[in-house]
Order: structure tokens, then sequence, then C-alpha cells
């Protein structure tokens, strides 16, 4: 009985036992498939998340920007300067509003790619295809063509050019369109106006495997009106017999041939095309100066306000302290640019597009405290979207602008 | 579900905005569309999911959802480069594949035993492709051929595998949406072959029978996951 009784007792404990492990197993099993089920519907979540970002971020072709369509007021903002022909200024004392890559409105996901850029990260067509319309938001820095933007008060084109089978391309990154019909459109302004000052920087060309010189001579075959861009030049860059004109020298009546007509400074850089200015076959070689000489422009590389901000007001001060560029023309680069770099990928993401930073950006400029001082050692203000009506941005920067020249003209400014 | 109904109208709607970018030509256009519709069949997926016990069959849908929304989103990148544009296509083949092959493990895990009858229908959908290929009905160059009857080979046994979830379980709720899903991904596939490689078959009407029947597909095979 007894042992009976310590066989049912023992079987009891048993049974307790395998109660109280299936008891734990059970809840170990409970626990075991709620983590299955967080880490699946994280890992889901997660590929969504990444999916739907890869998708939206890279692939979404709107810029969410203003239309940037400012008032076209400002054809003669040059002209219109009050004493100009009679103080006679220089140019690279005159403050321009300026348009950086200025001719990239052309660009989309299509675009091809730019010669120059070959073996760079972001030229290599697989890199561009997953990129898709991001590439084309941190490309496009500007909203509408060489006209509008000339009536729109922009002064200062900064130009980017490539020879690709057999044309001359504008770029930034990728090509955007042909150089000749945005050409065309300054040529008619320039035709239709008296007195305004354009100047054209040529910052890179790639020539492929023609020279500088070819360029030069296809600009003199673009005609409007029966004129091409040199009958826009009246003076030379150099010569034989000392009747050029030195940069440093060059005043809005050399120009403007006093106010009478309109006239155009071209820049080329010869150092980055490895050419020199005296090997040139081209008879319209003594139409351009050189850039690399000539033009004192420091770029920030920074998708990052501020931190152009605070760049800014170091060249300002470096330029108002040191005589070195005085006879340069000094160009304030406010522009932000895409950035590659790890801190500020984010910044990429979140600033969306070069029009949107710019839209932001450009408000941040005219309200600054230094704004008038920059011009003052910065005469020409290049931005991304010249026309930019957030804020009334065009209507106010070409106000300051035409404040300062009038300065300038009637004893304001030295 | 209230959730999955509002995710059928989204797949619907973003399902016909696809069609149309695609007709229009407006390939980032296409690709937004596109991944929300496929972003809505995963979440289908999901919400199904929720409301069950986590089993292996309907983890392995779900991936298979995962993978086939990967794949529709590498098949709508639009690459300027020929080369780029083969090389998104191979990627999300293989990510289609994969998920058509999630699919298979997870009908052969729903069914005891398999019918061997069903061989047949494995083979029969490389078989016709062959015969496409040399009637030349389906022009394509040798890596397309190959790839295209080892996807029909697949996609012959995602169908075989629904059919016999079908003859085991009857004719349930949950077996028919497995074996509608199978017949109209099967259906959406052919076509898209026959839009891509015959002359004659270019009309955009074609390719927007082509995404009715997929989605239909996936939004089906989604909904089984909380029908059993």
């Amino acid at each position: 009985m007894k042992k009976a009784s310590t066989n049912t007792q023992k079987t009891g404990e048993e049974e307790s036992v395998n109660c109280n492990m299936q008891l734990v197993g059970g809840v170990h099993n409970q626990k075991k498939k709620k983590f299955c089920r967080v880490f699946v519907v994280v890992l889901i979540s997660f590929i969504l998340i990444l999916t739907a970002g890869f998708v939206f971020i890279f692939h979404a072709p709107y810029s969410f920007a203003n239309d940037g369509l400012s008032s076209q007021n400002y054809k003669n903002v040059v002209s219109s300067i009050e004493n100009i022909a009679a103080v006679n200024p220089k140019i690279n004392q005159i403050a321009m509003l300026g348009s950086h890559d200025c001719f990239s409105i052309d660009i989309t996901t299509e675009s091809k790619s730019d010669p120059a850029e070959e073996g760079k990260l972001l030229a290599n067509s697989f890199v561009k295809s997953l990129l898709g319309e991001m590439q084309v938001r941190y490309s496009v820095t500007q909203t509408v063509g060489a006209l509008y933007q000339l009536n729109a008060g922009t002064r200062y084109f900064d130009v980017r050019l490539s020879y690709v089978d057999g044309e001359w391309w504008t770029k930034h990154g990728v090509l955007s369109g042909k150089f000749e019909a945005y050409l065309t459109e300054i040529l008619q302004f320039l035709n239709e106006n008296e007195g305004e000052a354009v100047i054209i920087d040529f910052q890179h060309i790639y020539t492929g495997d023609v020279s500088v010189s070819e360029f030069f001579d296809y600009l003199g075959t673009v005609e409007v009106g029966n004129k091409t861009i040199y009958d826009y030049i009246p003076y030379t860059t150099t010569s034989d017999d000392n009747s050029n004109i030195e940069f440093s020298e060059l005043s809005y009546n050399d120009v403007t041939q006093s106010g009478a007509n309109c006239g155009v400074v071209l820049f080329v850089d010869y150092s980055e095309l490895e050419e020199d200015m005296e090997s040139q076959t081209s008879i319209f070689a003594d139409k351009v100066y050189n850039r690399y000489q000539n033009v004192r422009s420091l770029w920030h590389n920074s998708n990052d306000g501020d931190f152009i901000l605070d760049g800014i007001n170091a060249e300002c001060n470096l330029l108002k302290t040191a005589s070195t560029y005085d006879d340069c023309l000094r160009i304030n680069q406010t522009q932000h640019a895409f950035q590659l770099k790890f801190g500020s990928i984010l910044r990429n993401v979140s600033g969306w597009s070069l029009l949107n930073l710019a839209e932001n950006h450009n408000n941040r400029l005219i309200e600054d405290e230094n704004f008038d001082e920059w011009l003052s050692a910065m005469p020409i203000l290049m931005v991304d979207f010249v026309t930019s009506t957030k804020g009334d941005f065009n209507a106010i920067v070409n106000q300051k602008i035409a404040q300062y020249n009038a300065n300038l003209c009637n004893g304001g400014i030295g | 579900m209230i959730a999955n109904y509002i995710l059928i109208v989204l797949i619907m709607f973003f399902g016909g905005a696809t069609a149309y970018a695609n007709v229009k030509k407006k390939y980032s256009e296409k690709l937004i569309f596109k991944s929300i519709a496929s972003i809505c069949f995963v979440l289908i997926g999901v919400f199904s999911l929720n409301e069950r016990i986590f089993s292996t069959w309907q983890i392995l849908i779900v991936a298979g959802l995962v993978f086939s929304m990967i794949g529709d989103v590498f098949l709508a990148v639009h690459a300027a480069d020929l080369r780029d544009q083969k090389l998104f296509h191979g990627f999300g083949l293989a990510a289609f594949t994969s998920g058509q092959i999630l699919y298979i493990l997870s009908f052969l895990i729903l069914t005891p035993q398999f019918n061997l009858l069903l061989l047949i229908l494995v083979l029969t959908l490389p078989v016709l492709v062959i015969i496409g290929q040399l009637t030349k009905v389906l022009e394509m160059d040798t890596l397309s051929k190959v790839g295209t009857i080892v996807y029909a080979g697949v996609i012959g046994a995602m169908l075989a595998t629904a059919v016999n979830v079908f003859l085991s379980y009857g004719s349930t709720t949950f077996s028919v949406c497995i074996l509608i899903g199978a017949i109209s991904m099967t259906v959406s596939d052919f076509a898209l072959v026959l839009f891509n490689y015959n002359r004659k078959l270019k009309n955009s009407l074609y390719l927007i029978a082509v995404l009715v029947f997929y989605y239909t597909a996936q939004i089906l095979t989604a909904l089984s996951i909380g029908l059993l």
C-alpha cells in the first residue's frame, strides 16, 4: 500500500513536473512566437520603408519650389543707373545679379552624360539610373531661359559647355540643351536694348577633340539681326600694339560705347583648357579675357546654408583687407552643392532640390545685414534660381543692386 | 477588414495611374505609382497575417509579396543606358522569380501530398514558350530565350502547386483565392511575354490587361493569408 501510495505520489509528482514543463514550454513557445511576430513585422516595415525611401527620395520628379516666373521689369537694370555713362565705373565695380549654371533648365533623367565627367561616380550611368530624379533635382539650378533671366535682371551668366557630336551643349553634371538656343536669346536681348552690359563667363569648357579656337569661331557664326556676339564687343583683350584694354581697366563706356549699345564681356579659363591665349588661331581670340587671371570666384562646396554664409563673410573680409583681387571680377558664389559626404546626405534629402534650397537661402542672403558689404567686396551676386519669387526675392534683390549701383555712380561708394 | 478594402482601392487607383504613366512615358511617375501599389499588396498580406498565428506558409507568402514588390521596383526603374536597363530587368526578374519560388514553397507546405499528374502543368508552360520561340511568335535573344523558359517553368510550378492546394482543400474561399491568384499571375506573365516579344501585340490596352491580372493575383494571394 505504502509502495503503491509512493508510486501514486511519484506519478502525481511526475505529472505535476510534466505539467509545469508543458507550462514552461508553452510560455517559452509563446515568447518565441511573439519574438518571431515582432521580428517579421520589423523586418517587413524596414523593407517597406527602404523601398518607399528609395522610390520617393530618388525618383520623385517634383521640386515643390515656386514657379520662378518673376516679373520681367528689369530689362534696363544697368542702363537705368543715373549718371552711369558720366561716372563710367569699371565693369568689376558694377553690382550685377548672376545666374549660377544658368543654362541647366533642359536637364532630365534622359539627359546624355557629359564626357568631361567621365570616371566620376555621379557620371556612372548605373548610379544615375539609381539616383533618378534626385540627380535632376540637384542639377537644375534655374527655371527659365536666357531671355527671361535677362529681363529679370540677370547680367552675369555662369556657363558650362561640352562639345559633343559636333555641337556645343550646356551642362551641369549631365548635358542640358544646345548652347545655340540660349545664345540666340542673349543676342535677341542685346539687339533690342541699349546701354546694358552682359558678362558671359565660360567657367568650364570641354572641347573634346577640337581646340577652344573652334569654339570662338563657332560663336561668330550665330547671328540675330545680322549681328554676332562679337559685334557687342567693341574692344580687344589682347593686342601687339597695346590697343587692347586690360580687364582691370575695362569700363562701362568701353563695353557699351558710352551707353549707345549693349556690350558683352567674355571669359574663358585657359588654364583649365590647358591651352594658352597666344597660340589661338581664331580671329576672335582677342575678344575674350582669360578667366584664370581676371576672375576671383570662391566656391564654398557645401549644402549647408550656415556654412556658406560663414564662407561668404570670410571671403568678404579677405577681399576687403587684401588688394590681390582688386582688379578682378569678384563673384559671390552663394549657391548650394550636392554633397556625397556622410554628414551631408540627410541635408541632400531634406533640401530636396537646388531650387528648393535656393528659394529659401536666397531670402537669407538679401536679409543679411552684411549684404551691402558683400556687394562692395564681390559685386557679382551669383545665385541659383535667380527668378525665385518666394519672399519676392527677384524684385528685392534687383532693388538692392540698383540702390548699390545708384550709390556707386552718385558718390556714395568709392 | 476595412484596411484591406482601402488598400485594394488604392491598388486599383495606383495600378491605373501606373498604366497611364506608362502610356505617357512618364517613367519616374510610373515607378512611384507602381511602388505604391506594390507596397499596398504587401500591407494587405501583413494585415491579414496580423490576425492569425504566424505559420511558416503565411510568412513565406508575405516574403513572396515582398520579393514581388522589390521585383516591381527594379522592373520599373528606367535607365537611359540599355545595358543598365538590362541589369535592372535582371535584378527585377531575379527578385520576382524568388517571390514565385517562395509561393511554391508555401503551397507545398500547405499540402501533404503532391499530385504527380500536375507535373504536366509544370512542363506545359515552358513547352508553350519554346513553341512560341520556334514559330517566331516570340522573338528574343539567346539570354532572354533561356530566361523566359526557366521563368515559365517556375510559373508552371507555382500554378501546379496552387492547383494542388485547390485539390487538397476542395472548393473553399481560401483555395479558390490561391487558385484564381495563381491563374491570374500566369495569364499576366504570359501576356507580358507576348507584349514584350511579339512584334504585333504593342497596344497599350494590352499592357493594362497585364496589370489588371497582375494586381488581381497579388491581392488574392495576399488575402488568402487570413482565410485559412
